[in-house]
């Protein structure tokens, strides 16, 4: 017969979990993997809520510079994109004629 | 290499960044903590997330361990502090499933018997005690780490040990004294 000391040794063997649990291992890093998830969220919206903030604070200044630098872009645009346009279809007239 | 030597380069490279050597500092501790956990909660579905929060916590902490450190025992005090966070906040419910568990008919098998005894006489035992008893008999921790694991001071730690080992025993023994008693009768 086991003596109380030996049974309380077997019956804390008997509970121990497993060495290595690989359910448990990937339990862990599913929940890191949320958390770094729901980390990068948080960070996103408060990017954004405070460009919003700082954009909207902004935008009566930020207007007038704009549409000044958009009308001395106008002819540059009116003759870079076609060009661009030409570019990326030779480019890409060029990689199919390769593949 | 020593495991302690290993654990310090896992600890090191975790710190860095590597969650493969966090992942192999989580496949070489979790059994201690789990086990600890267990003991100390008494709810192995409540233990064992604990036990992932701890791993949750360590990941953030892990920069901040000093070199060298003990690394289970720094889990198992993580662990330990939040058990005892869930087992404040649980308690009442605790004490009425105590009173459901003494109504119910008991098993009839030796060990399940044992069982019963050891689950009753740990949670007799004060939250204090039973960590001890549950990192120095359960876990296999050494004195001097369960001290460190649980804040305590290693006389305390020892005091708790003995005693709580020694109620564990008387508790398994009357169990024992009952059957002896009981097939006499018989």
């Amino acid at each position: 017969m086991p003596t109380a000391d030996e049974r309380l040794q077997a019956l804390f063997a008997a509970d121990a979990p497993p060495p290595r649990d690989p359910v448990f291992t990937a339990q862990v890093f599913e929940r890191l993997a949320r958390r770094a998830l729901l980390l990068d969220l948080a960070w996103l919206a408060g990017a954004c809520l405070i460009g919003g903030v700082v954009l909207w604070r902004v935008w009566p200044h930020l207007s007038s510079v704009l549409e000044s630098v958009a009308l001395g872009l106008a002819p540059a645009a009116i003759v870079g994109s076609p060009a661009l346009l030409l570019a990326v279809a030779a480019s890409g007239r060029l990689w199919l004629s390769r593949a | 290499m020593e495991p302690q030597g290993l654990d310090a380069d896992l600890v090191g490279a975790a710190a860095q960044g590597s969650s493969q050597a966090f992942a192999r500092l989580v496949e070489r501790h979790q059994q201690a903590l789990r086990a600890f956990l267990r003991r100390a909660c008494r709810d192995w579905a409540l233990a064992d997330d604990l036990a992932q929060e701890t791993f949750l916590v360590a990941w953030s902490r892990i920069g901040k361990l000093e070199p060298g450190a003990n690394v289970r025992a720094w889990l198992c005090g993580i662990g330990y502090n939040k058990a005892l966070t869930a087992l404040r906040s649980e308690r009442r419910a605790r004490q009425r499933e105590a009173a459901y568990a003494e109504g119910r008919p008991e098993a009839q098998s030796p060990q399940e018997e044992d069982r019963l005894a050891l689950d009753r006489a740990m949670s007799d035992l004060p939250l204090e005690q039973r960590a001890c008893v549950a990192l120095c008999l359960a876990v296999d921790f050494s004195h001097a780490e369960a001290a460190q694991a649980l804040n305590l001071p290693l006389g305390t730690v020892k005091s708790h040990a003995t005693r709580g080992r020694a109620k564990l025993l008387a508790a398994l023994g009357a169990e024992h004294e009952q059957e002896d008693r009981a097939d006499a009768d018989r």
